[in-house]
């Protein structure tokens, strides 16, 4: 009688306990709030600069040489305002800085965040969490930006840096050899004249064909791999269920979408955006995007971005992107 | 006919009855596994361009003076150039304050353009029909009239269409009411499943996503080289989804494109809305069906989907009918006492957790989500199993009587959630 009463409460338990839970939370209504939205967001590749320049611009005019106090409701955030750099070579400062004027970094700098209303120059092997300049910046060798880096007017980078998670520049942005990038916004983003190998184009047998130097007057949706040969001329978009190859100096007046991998060779066009759910390999002098239209490279995975390459917009690698060099 | 083959009529129902389940069972147990462990597929919302499709937006309205301001002045305030925007509210035969508000929007903003539909059948679909017409732009974007955009959305919906195989594209829809009570609780959850993971997981798959009627959009010519949109459907994102799948396009989930709609908090509201979606699911499965067998465009695991998809309005009242079975065999002696009441177990727990309130998909999307709380009403989901196996089964004979009939639909408006607006706002 004892066992037959206990297993009768233990069932009772194991079946009312989920409900007892469920009426808890029913009744409290502790997660009852509506899933947060961001309906505010919208897509910009500058968005970092902006909301830092929107917290911190205003201490450009305030007097030099006096902490600023906590502006970036951050509790460790200490900020201070100064007229010129006050590092020297091997210098690791914590302090979020306003530089009212011009920084030119010496070697081996560790610092934090840094706004700089003139030029940015030097800072080779600098390690920095953040940097916002206000005119041009010229940067490295061997800068590793943990955050992002963006430059009101242009932004160069030498080579053997690293810019975390963006790089972006109201004008043009100039990657030397072997810089690792997640995100790059330029206009345009070009790639220096860099040695390195470039990976080859894919043997793709079986492949649809787009004859070399002919001109293609629609749409393309290839089910498998897609080769459209040297010169060839496409005057309309074009999806790929496979992997794509663009012959050397061949032409896509349009977008391109490809499920596989997207090699462009050699001075190849592509005026629309290039968007790849693999990875994607823009070859020498390969252009994406025209002057005032800007578009996007985007790869869900990795991209490589070879010598003198042109992208007018946003390159954008999910697991990284680098330019080629030594 | 005798009780011994009348027995085994009944015996085989009930072995197809779970059978069905089985296949519902491991296809939301599939999608809940893609969603929390295989690659995401990605969607085209981070591509920056500077040269926007030009798209028109249309907001179908029937009596919505509580809320059309605020869905114009969210569309009015969209980043997207007004060049390349025309925005249609569709008057559908509104009698309060919604025709002087679309009025009064048309005369300060050259880019409103509504749509004023003074007789004849009312309906989303009708109105659709004549927007295609009217349109400007080749990309229409639908949305409820409750529903309030933020300024990001146009442009991440209208970024699908660089795809040219694209012939439509569905956001994510959020329920904003969701603390008012049980039913928006719970509706909230099945909306996180439904969205967080079934819809990505078929895009991650490469099966069939749907476009959903709302927070969507499609290709206006390729719609109206399809035929348009059919007048005797309740159901018209379904319908164009599996007619645009037939022919060879393809349907993009947006799953960061998101967007807060309102939810029906009283039952009566909640029960007629999946009434209407289940006649008009039904109606579309009976037109589509045999379209999505035999495309030449989709594999063979695609068309599953399709069928999938197209019958799971159909499925509660077969599982009503295989409780009904288990209980006749019962009280015929053809069926042991465990194994019935194994079965009836079986069919309620299933239909609780794994059908219309596919609980692992739930769990899952609450993960994604950041859930934490919510998790626990997960049981609750049980009382949805009858209302929800009512709401369908009605609409299932409301589609038999339509097709035995040769019955018209009419449309039925879901109640809204909102407070009106306070007299003498601007």
């Amino acid at each position: 009688m004892i066992s037959l009463t206990v297993t009768i409460i233990a069932f009772a338990a194991v079946f009312f306990a989920p409900l007892f839970m469920a009426g808890v939370e029913l009744v409290r209504k502790r997660d009852a709030a509506a899933l947060p939205l961001t309906p505010e967001y919208v897509r910009e590749p500058r968005f970092f600069a902006r909301s830092f320049r929107e917290k911190i611009g205003r201490l450009a005019d305030a007097p030099a040489g006096t902490p600023a106090g906590h502006v970036l409701s951050r509790v460790d955030d200490d900020v201070h305002v100064v007229d010129e750099l006050p590092y020297q070579a091997r210098t690791t400062d914590t302090r979020v800085l306003v530089v009212r004027g011009s920084a030119d970094y010496p070697k081996d700098v560790v610092m934090r965040d840094h706004y700089v209303v003139g030029n940015a120059s030097g800072g080779e092997r600098l390690r920095a969490r953040t940097i916002l300049v206000e005119g041009d910046a010229t940067l490295g060798p061997g800068l590793r930006v943990r955050r992002w880096i963006d430059a009101e007017r242009s932004l160069t980078v030498r080579r053997g840096s690293g810019l975390g998670l963006s790089g972006s520049a109201g004008g043009p942005v100039t990657l030397e050899g072997d810089v690792r990038f997640t995100r790059v916004f330029g206009t345009p983003v070009r790639t220096a004249a860099n040695g390195g190998a470039i990976p080859a184009a894919p043997h793709l047998p079986g492949a649809e064909i787009v004859d070399a130097e002919s001109v293609h007057a629609a749409d393309i949706v290839a089910r498998g791999d897609l080769h459209i040969r040297p010169g060839a001329r496409v005057h309309g978009s074009v999806k790929c269920h496979g992997r794509l190859v663009v012959g050397a100096g061949a032409v896509v007046d349009g977008s391109v979408t490809v499920r596989g991998n997207v090699h462009l060779g050699a001075g190849a066009q592509v005026t629309g955006h290039v968007f790849s759910e693999a990875s994607i390999v823009l070859s020498h002098e390969a252009r994406v995007a025209l002057e005032g239209a800007r578009k996007s490279v985007y790869a869900a995975r990795r991209i490589v971005l070879g010598p003198e390459v042109t992208v007018w917009g946003w390159v954008f690698a999910e697991r990284g992107g680098r330019t080629t060099g030594a | 006919m005798n009780t011994s083959l009348f027995a085994h009529v009944l015996q085989t129902y009930v072995v197809i009855v779970i059978a069905v389940m089985c296949v519902y069972a491991v296809r939301h147990f599939w999608f809940s596994i893609s969603r929390l462990s295989m690659t995401q597929r990605p969607s085209f919302q981070d591509l920056y361009d500077d040269e926007l499709p030009a798209i028109t937006v249309v907001v179908p309205m029937h009596n919505e003076a509580t809320v059309a301001r605020d869905a114009l002045e969210a569309l009015l305030n969209a980043d997207y150039p007004p060049d390349r925007l025309e925005i249609i509210p569709i008057d559908d035969q509104s009698r309060d304050a919604t025709t002087s508000i679309l009025a009064e929007y048309a005369d300060r903003h050259p880019i409103v353009r509504p749509l004023y539909v003074l007789r004849g059948a009312r309906g989303k679909q009708n109105s659709l029909n004549v927007v295609l017409r009217i349109a400007k732009h080749p990309i229409v974007l639908v949305f409820d009239a409750d529903y309030t955009p933020g300024p990001g959305l146009l442009r991440e919906l209208g970024a699908a269409f660089t795809d040219p195989e694209v012939g439509a594209v569905m956001g994510r829809v959020v329920p904003r009411n969701t603390g008012r009570n049980l039913l928006t609780r719970l509706l909230s959850l099945e909306r996180s499943g439904g969205y967080q993971v079934d819809q990505q997981a078929r895009f991650n798959l490469d099966l069939l996503p749907q476009y959903g009627g709302t927070v969507g959009g499609f290709r206006r010519e390729l719609v109206e080289r399809i035929g348009g949109f059919h007048e005797e459907t309740l159901a018209e994102d379904t319908d164009l989804t599996v007619r645009l799948y037939a022919q060879g396009w393809k349907v993009v989930y947006a799953n960061r494109a998101e967007c807060y709609e309102e939810v029906p908090h009283q039952w009566s509201v909640r029960f007629r809305q999946l009434r209407r979606w289940s006649r008009g699911h039904n109606r579309a499965m009976l037109r589509n069906l045999s379209a999505i067998v035999r495309s030449e465009h989709l594999s063979f695991i695609q068309r599953l989907d399709g069928v999938l998809l197209l019958l799971v309005y159909a499925i509660p009242p077969l599982l009503l009918g295989g409780l009904a079975a288990n209980v006749v065999l019962f009280y015929m002696g053809a069926m042991p006492v465990i194994a019935s009441i194994l079965i009836g177990f079986f069919i309620v727990g299933y239909n609780a957790v794994g059908n219309f309130a596919p609980v692992y998909e739930i769990g899952a999307a609450e993960l994604l989500d950041g859930g934490v709380e919510r998790i626990y009403l997960l049981p609750l989901l049980f009382t949805l199993f009858l209302f929800n196996s009512a709401a369908v089964s009605a609409g299932v004979f409301d589609t038999i009587g339509d097709v035995l009939k040769s019955r018209s639909v009419r449309w039925d408006k879901t109640g809204r959630a909102r407070r009106p607006e306070a007299p003498g706002r601007a």
